[in-house]
C-alpha cells in the first residue's frame, strides 16, 4: 500500500521537475519528506531542521504549531531547507492537488536559494551543522548542568540578530589604517593619461584625503587594544564572543548562535522576493500540472495562503513578480516609459518587447527585498493596492490612518525590510571611559527603541560582557500639548503633542539601570538623516 | 531516549507553569485572564517568557495597512500584536502571551490552592462510548489483526521448532492460526459527571461596579476548575432584589436594579429550578450566592435559614456564599446569621472585601473537595 502511494509521489516529483525545468527554473535536486501532522509541527518548530540544540523556545514554538492545528486545522504550508539536495516536507494527508502544489512552490524555493546571491555564501550541509551544534550543547549540559547552559543561551539568544549580515561578502576584514597605507599618502584614483589626474584627483581634494587620513591614524595609535576600534562596528555578537569575560564553552555557544544566524539572514532579506517567486511559479505552472477537476481546490488553496492582500509576503511578492514580467514583456520601462506622461498612452503601452521572462530571472538572481521593493513598488501598483500608512497616536491611545501617499505608504514598507526590519546597534568599544565598559551605539532614525525591552537587553549582555554596558540613543520627550481648542477646530483629524528629541545614555552596571540625558552635541553622531513618521504637520501642536 | 522537541517542550512549559504560578495572584486581581470567552485556550500574557532583543518601539513605528479608511481616522486591531507588520522578524512564531490550555490552567490552579480533586456524587455508571484496546487476544477480527506480532510470535515458534542450521539461512516466517494476535477492546466503566453550576447575585443598587466585577472574576475561576472535573456542566443565573429572576450570562454580570433586597427570594427560585430540572440523583449542583450582606428584616432568619437547612442543603454538593464588602463597611449580617444557625459541611462562607481576597476566597468554596 504505502509503496504504491510513494511511486505515485515520485510520479509526481519527477513531473514536477520537468515542468520547473521546462520553465527555466535550475533548482538542485529536492528530497521530499513524507511526514505527519506532529512531525511537521516538530520539524516547524525547528526552522524546517530535524534537530536543534536543547532549548525551551523551540518547545513554545512547538506548542505553538500543535495548538494551531489541534484547534485551527491551520498547517504549515511549506517548509523547505536551503541546503543541497534540498528537503522538503509533505504532509501524509495532503490530498494529490495539494502534493502537487507544495512541489511547485518548493522547486521554485529551491531554484532562489541556489541561484540568487543573497544566499551564496550560506553553508549547504546545514543539517550537519545543526546537528553538531545540538551535540555539543547537549554535551555542554551534561557537563555544566541544563540549567547554567540554557539561561546562558537565553542571554545569548538576546544578541541572535546583532551580527553583521554583510560580513560573509566581505573580501576581508576591515584593513587597519597604518598597516596598509604605511602611513603615507590616500590612495590615488588610477588615470589612464596624465592630464588627467588633476581632474580626477584634486590637488584639494587630495588634501582633504590626507588630513583625513592623518586624524585615522592619530586616533589608530591612541587605540589601547583590541577592544578599542576606529570605528563603530556592527557585529556586536561576534565582538561580545571575542572580548567578552568568557568560559570557552560559552564562546562556543555564542559562536554557534552567530553561525546559525548567517544561515537564516538571506531568509529575512529575501523573504517578499522568495515567497512571492515560489507562488508566482505555481501560480503558473499549476495550469499545466492540474487535472481539471483540480482547478476549484487549487484556487481555494492559493486563496488561503495569499490571504491578507498585499500585507502578506507571499500575496505582494507574487503582485511584484506578476508587475515585473508585464512591464518587460510590454516595454514599459525605460525613459521614454518613465517621462511619458499621459495616462491613457501609459494604459495602452506595448512595445512586444517580450522580455519579461529574462528580467525576472535576473532580479531573482542579485536583488534583496529592499532592493525589490525600492526599484518595483511602483506608483503604478501602489495604485491598485489600496494601502495606507499608521500611526500612533498617543493622546487618543490609537492607531490612525495618516496617509494614502505613494512616498509615505512605501517609506513605511522599506522601515519594515531594511536592516531585517530592526534597529541599528553598534559597538563603539569595549573600553568605554578606560573602564573596559562597552558601549553601544543605536543609530537613531527617528524610530525609537522599544525602551523596556532594550534594558533588559542590556541586562543580558552585562552577564555576557562581565563589565558594565552603556548604550547611546535618543528619546522623544513632550514639550508642549496640543492646543485644546484646536482639537475642537478639527474634529476630523487628531491632535498631538509637540516632541523633542533628547539623547540618553542607558547604563546598566550588574545592580541597577540608569539614564543619562546627554546634550545635542554628544548624540550627533549616532542621529540618521532619516525620517520615517507620517504625521502630517497640521496634526502636531 | 524521548525526543528532542519532548524535552525542549516539557522545559518550556515548566517555566510556563512557574510563572503563572508565581503570578497566579496578580493574574487573578488585575483580571487579565477573565473575559476570553469559551474555548480550549486561553491567553496568558506572561513577560519573562520572551527573549528580549532590541527592536522599535511599536508606537512609535506605525506601520502600513490593506482596506478602506478616511485619513485620521482610527483602525480597528492592535498592529503590536504579532502577525501584521511584523515582517523584520527572525524565523519561527513570535509571541507577546502564551496560550495555555484550559485544562491546564486548572491544574496550576488546583495545585496552587491546593484544590483536592473533586469526587462527585456517583448515582449511576455509564458505558461510556469508546472502546480503548487495552489488551491482546488470539481470537478477534481481521481488522484487528496485529501484523507484527503474529510474525514474531510465528518466528519465535519456528526457530523452537527447527533450529537453524547455518548463520545466516534465511527463515521464511508462516504465521499460523495459533500465532495470530487481535487487538482486545473492552468498553471502560465511567462515571456519570454532569455538573450544574448555579450563580445567584444580589441585583440591587449598592452591588453596582468593582463588586460586580470582583464577583466576575471569581466566578471565571470557579467555572474554571469546575469545568475541568465534570465532562458535562451547565450554567444558570439568577439575579434577585425583592425578587428573582433567571438571566443570561451577559445580563447577570450588567443589569442591576433600584428595589430593596429579599435574599430568599433567590434561594426558592434556585431550589424550583433544582426541582424541576436537575434532579440530584443525576446531577452534581453548586450553588454561588453573592451580596454585600444586607437583606430585608428577618428574612434571613424566618425564610432563608429554614429553606437552606431543611430543602436546599440536601440536594447540592456545596452551597456557597460570599459576601462582598468593599473597603472597611461593617459587614451585613446575612453571613453572619446563616453561620449562627447552621451547621453543615456543605454550606461555605466566605467574606471578600477587595481583589486581594478573591484567590482565598476560591480557596474556601473549592477546597472541600466537594
Amino acid at each position: 500500500m504505502l509503496s504504491k502511494k510513494i511511486r505515485e509521489l515520485e510520479e509526481l516529483r519527477e513531473q514536477a521537475r520537468q515542468l520547473v525545468e521546462a520553465a527555466g527554473l535550475d533548482p538542485w535536486p529536492v528530497i521530499f519528506g513524507i511526514v505527519d501532522h506532529d512531525q511537521l509541527n516538530e520539524y516547524s518548530a525547528y526552522d524546517g531542521f530535524p534537530e536543534r540544540f536543547p532549548h525551551w523556545s523551540f518547545g513554545m514554538s512547538y506548542d505553538y504549531f500543535r495548538k494551531r492545528s489541534a484547534y485551527s486545522g491551520w498547517w504549515v504550508y511549506e517548509l523547505v531547507l536551503n541546503t543541497n539536495p534540498a528537503i522538503a516536507y509533505l504532509r501524509e494527508s495532503n490530498t494529490s492537488v495539494e502534493n502537487k502544489g507544495v512541489m511547485l512552490h518548493v522547486y521554485a524555493h529551491v531554484d532562489f536559494f541556489k541561484n540568487n546571491y543573497w544566499f551564496s555564501k550560506t553553508p549547504k550541509d546545514m543539517i550537519k551543522v545543526m546537528h553538531t551544534h545540538a551535540e555539543r550543547v547537549e554535551e555542554y549540559m551534561g557537563k555544566y548542568g541544563i540549567e547554567k547552559v540554557e539561561s546562558f543561551i537565553d542571554k545569548a539568544l538576546s544578541l541572535q540578530y546583532e551580527i553583521d549580515q554583510y560580513a560573509p561578502f566581505m573580501r576581508r576584514a576591515p584593513k587597519t589604517v597604518g598597516e596598509d597605507e604605511h602611513g603615507r599618502e590616500p590612495a590615488r584614483i588610477p588615470v589612464k593619461r596624465d592630464y588627467m589626474d588633476r581632474f580626477l584627483n584634486p590637488p584639494k581634494w587630495l588634501e582633504e584625503r590626507r588630513a583625513k587620513l592623518k586624524a585615522a591614524q592619530e586616533r589608530a595609535r591612541q587605540l589601547r587594544d583590541e577592544t578599542e576600534l576606529l570605528k563603530p562596528h556592527k557585529d556586536v555578537l561576534g565582538f561580545i564572543m571575542k572580548h567578552g569575560r568568557l568560559e570557552n564553552w560559552q564562546r562556543d555557544i555564542l559562536a554557534m548562535i552567530r553561525e546559525e544566524s548567517h544561515y537564516f539572514v538571506p531568509q529575512i532579506q529575501t523573504k517578499i522576493m522568495n515567497e512571492g517567486w515560489a507562488m508566482f511559479w505555481q501560480a503558473r505552472l499549476m495550469t499545466k500540472f492540474a487535472q481539471p477537476n483540480e482547478f476549484i481546490d487549487h484556487a481555494d488553496m492559493m486563496s488561503k495562503v495569499l490571504a491578507g492582500g498585499a500585507l502578506n509576503p507571499y500575496a505582494l511578492g507574487k503582485l511584484i513578480w506578476e508587475d515585473i514580467q508585464e512591464r518587460w514583456d510590454k516595454g514599459r520601462f525605460g525613459r521614454e516609459w518613465e517621462l511619458c506622461k499621459d495616462p491613457e498612452k501609459k494604459k495602452r503601452w506595448d512595445t512586444k518587447a517580450n522580455l519579461g521572462t529574462e528580467k525576472i530571472f535576473e532580479v531573482r538572481r542579485t536583488y534583496n527585498d529592499v532592493m525589490f521593493l525600492s526599484e518595483f513598488f511602483t506608483p503604478e501598483l501602489f495604485e491598485k493596492l489600496k494601502l495606507f500608512a499608521y500611526e500612533y497616536i498617543p493622546e487618543t491611545g490609537a492607531y490612525h490612518i495618516t496617509s494614502r501617499s505613494y512616498e509615505d505608504v512605501k517609506k513605511k514598507l522599506l522601515l519594515l525590510h531594511t536592516n531585517l526590519g530592526r534597529p541599528m546597534i553598534k559597538v563603539a568599544t569595549g573600553n568605554y571611559g578606560n573602564k573596559g565598559e562597552l558601549l553601544l551605539l543605536h543609530f537613531y532614525n527617528g524610530v525609537g527603541l522599544h525602551l523596556e525591552e532594550a534594558k533588559e537587553v542590556l541586562k543580558n549582555i552585562y552577564s555576557l560582557w562581565g563589565r558594565p554596558v552603556n548604550l547611546k540613543t535618543i528619546i522623544k520627550r513632550k514639550v508642549k500639548d496640543p492646543d485644546p481648542m484646536r482639537n475642537r477646530i478639527h474634529p476630523e483629524h487628531p491632535m498631538t503633542s509637540i516632541y523633542e528629541e533628547q539623547g540618553v545614555l542607558l547604563r546598566y552596571d550588574g545592580e541597577s539601570l540608569r539614564e543619562l540625558a546627554l546634550s545635542p552635541d554628544e548624540v550627533k553622531d549616532i542621529r540618521l538623516e532619516e525620517d520615517y513618521s507620517t504625521i502630517p504637520r497640521e496634526w502636531i501642536g | 531516549m524521548p525526543k528532542r522537541i519532548l524535552k525542549d517542550l516539557e522545559r518550556f512549559k515548566r517555566i510556563v507553569r512557574g510563572e503563572i504560578r508565581k503570578n497566579l495572584k496578580e493574574l487573578i486581581e488585575t483580571g487579565s485572564i477573565v473575559g476570553q470567552k469559551g474555548g480550549d485556550i486561553v491567553k496568558v500574557p506572561i513577560k519573562a517568557i520572551r527573549i528580549p532583543q532590541f527592536r522599535y518601539d511599536p508606537h512609535e513605528q506605525g506601520g502600513i495597512g490593506v482596506g478602506a479608511g478616511e485619513i485620521g481616522e482610527p483602525i480597528q486591531f492592535d498592529p503590536t500584536q504579532d502577525g501584521v507588520g511584523q515582517a523584520g522578524s527572525g524565523p519561527g512564531p513570535h509571541f507577546r502571551e502564551v496560550e495555555i490550555e484550559v485544562r491546564e490552567l486548572a491544574e496550576i490552579l488546583g495545585e496552587e490552592l491546593e484544590l483536592p480533586r473533586i469526587q462527585p456524587k456517583g448515582h449511576r455508571h455509564v458505558l461510556s462510548g469508546a472502546e480503548e484496546y487495552e489488551d491482546v487476544s488470539t481470537v478477534g477480527p481481521q481488522a484487528l489483526l496485529m501484523k507484527r506480532r503474529a510474525f514474531r510470535k510465528g518466528l519465535l515458534r519456528q526457530l523452537l521448532m527447527n533450529p537453524p542450521l547455518a548463520q545466516h539461512e534465511t527463515i521464511v516466517v508462516t504465521p499460523i492460526k495459533e500465532d495470530m494476535r487481535y487487538l482486545y477492546g473492552q468498553p471502560s466503566e465511567k462515571p456519570e459527571a454532569n455538573c450544574v453550576i448555579i450563580f445567584m447575585r444580589d441585583a440591587s443598587g449598592s452591588m453596582s461596579g468593582e463588586k460586580t466585577e470582583i464577583i466576575r472574576q471569581e466566578n471565571w475561576w470557579i467555572d474554571l476548575w469546575l469545568r475541568t472535573n465534570y465532562s458535562n456542566v451547565e450554567r444558570i443565573y439568577i439575579l434577585h432584589d425583592y425578587e428573582a429572576q433567571e438571566v443570561s450570562e451577559e445580563d447577570f454580570y450588567s443589569l442591576s436594579t433600584g428595589g430593596g433586597t429579599r435574599i430568599s427570594s433567590a434561594y426558592e427560585l434556585c431550589n424550583r429550578v433544582i426541582d424541576r430540572r436537575y434532579s440530584p440523583e443525576h446531577w452534581n449542583i453548586y450553588a454561588f450566592h453573592f451580596s454585600d450582606g444586607e437583606n430585608w428584616i428577618g428574612d434571613t432568619e424566618n425564610a432563608c435559614v429554614p429553606l437552606l437547612r431543611d430543602t436546599l442543603l440536601p440536594k447540592v454538593n456545596l452551597f456557597c456564599y460570599g459576601q462582598v464588602t468593599l473597603g472597611r463597611r461593617s459587614p451585613g449580617l446575612h453571613l453572619v446569621k446563616l453561620k449562627e444557625r447552621i451547621e453543615d459541611d456543605r454550606l461555605v462562607t466566605s467574606i471578600i472585601s477587595d481583589r486581594e481576597d478573591i484567590l482565598r476566597s476560591i480557596k474556601d468554596f473549592l477546597g472541600k473537595g466537594r
